[in-house]
């Protein structure tokens, strides 16, 4: 059987990370949440996961720094980036660091069913 | 959306109350439309000729449309074309009316053509529409130079109210006067322009906010409440900002806040009053 996907999210927002996180174990990964840009920096060191939701409007860091950051950690991170603001230049910024997709807001369910399958394929 | 541009119309020419407009558009949902509003909207039919119609079906086992046909009325292709237009939107407000009585068909059919006169029906698109009403009722002076860009700020919000709290927003005023026991939910965008954007709402206001926009159960103004309504602006300001970066300017966005009784700032502020069927919100914008 297959080891289940750790997945780290961040976003400032309760609702947000709610609701994600039922997303995400229904797809059976365990879920890790941060709150803010540090947060999110810390937690990446501490528990390596396989894959990474993050907002890009956050208290602290904003989720463009706290991408760079993580990719200086671990170039292989794969980060999906999870924001409101799905502005072509966020957009090419993100990609541009590394991101392995960005995902505008509201999200609906198959967008982060096909991302975890994404974050699956980088990983095989 | 078009019921709402409908039912805007009728509020703003004083022909009924808000909350007799608000409660039809509640209502409309579960109305379907009958042939002779319809007839009327096409101009297929006269209100004298559809109350004709009505009477004789009183006194003869047949349906509407084949009185239509059998009094020469209406020819086939006329019927086809009212049947197939039977689920739309804004007749369905128009039906509603007619059913609760608060207009007459003759009414109706007074203001239906009024509205078209005004070219507000099936011209524009929703964006564009939404937009010349308000520019109609909220008079921002034409120096502001940001002043289409609070226009599109409010014609977003609307819609975004339909779309993500499953309401109707009817403008009903533009003055606003500082509460301090109301929330007040803002967040900034700043860049090539700056918007600071709030709304402000009572407390049970604010928890039916959170709880149509989150699909979540929440009994109180909890964390998750507070943090809903925020998201509900924070998603709105994210569809702004796109639309503005389409068009060459970008913005970013700061993190929301949601706190009770705290002011706004900007040097010039601009309010509507937006009425929903859950009470009252109002939007303020302020530029730099």
């Amino acid at each position: 059987m297959q080891k289940p996907l750790k997945i780290l999210i961040s976003d400032d927002s309760l609702l947000l990370r709610k609701k994600l996180r039922e997303e995400l174990e229904k797809l059976s990964c365990q879920v890790v949440e941060a709150k803010d840009g540090e947060e999110v920096i810390e937690l990446y060191n501490q528990f390596r996961p396989d894959g990474v939701f993050m907002d890009i409007v956050m208290p602290k860091a904003n989720g463009i720094d706290a991408l760079k950051k993580i990719k200086e950690i671990d170039q292989e991170a794969r980060v999906i980036m999870l924001s409101s603001t799905g502005t072509a230049a966020n957009l090419l910024e993100a990609l541009k660091l590394g991101a392995i997709d960005f995902i505008q807001k509201p999200y609906n369910s198959s967008q982060i069913v096909k991302a975890v399958n994404d974050m699956i394929r980088k990983e095989n | 959306m078009f019921s709402q541009f409908f039912a805007q119309y009728i509020l703003n020419q004083g022909l009924l109350t808000p909350s007799q407009v608000q409660e039809a558009l509640e209502s409309r949902r579960a109305v379907q439309v009958k042939l002779g509003v319809l007839a009327i909207n096409q101009g297929f039919l006269t209100a004298e000729q559809v109350e004709e119609i009505h009477s004789l079906q009183q006194r003869i086992d047949k349906r509407f449309g084949e009185i239509a046909l059998d009094e020469g009325y209406l020819s086939e292709d006329q019927l086809i074309t009212l049947l197939d237009t039977q689920d739309n939107d804004h007749l369905n407000f128009g039906q509603t009316l007619v059913d609760k009585g608060y207009m007459t068909l003759r009414q109706l059919e007074n203001a239906l053509e009024e509205y078209k006169l005004e070219g507000s029906l099936d011209q524009q698109s929703d964006a564009a529409c939404i937009k010349e009403q308000i520019r109609t009722q909220l008079k921002i002076p034409q120096d502001d130079k940001n002043v289409e860009l609070y226009y599109d700020y409010i014609s977003l919000f609307l819609r975004a109210m339909v779309r993500f709290l499953d309401t109707s927003p009817l403008l009903a005023a533009i003055t606003y006067e500082h509460d301090s026991n109301q929330w007040f939910v803002s967040q900034s965008m700043t860049g090539d322009i700056t918007l600071h954007s709030s709304f402000t709402a009572e407390d049970s206001v604010l928890l039916e906010v959170a709880c149509r926009y989150s699909g979540e159960k929440i009994c109180e103004l909890d964390e998750l409440a507070v943090d809903s309504a925020g998201e509900f602006l924070n998603v709105t300001n994210g569809l702004f900002c796109i639309n503005l970066s389409n068009m060459g300017l970008d913005l970013d966005l700061h993190p929301q806040r949601v706190t009770k009784g705290a002011a706004f700032r900007g040097k010039s502020n601009y309010a509507v009053a937006i009425d929903t069927d859950f009470g009252r919100i109002n939007l303020v914008m302020a530029g730099a």
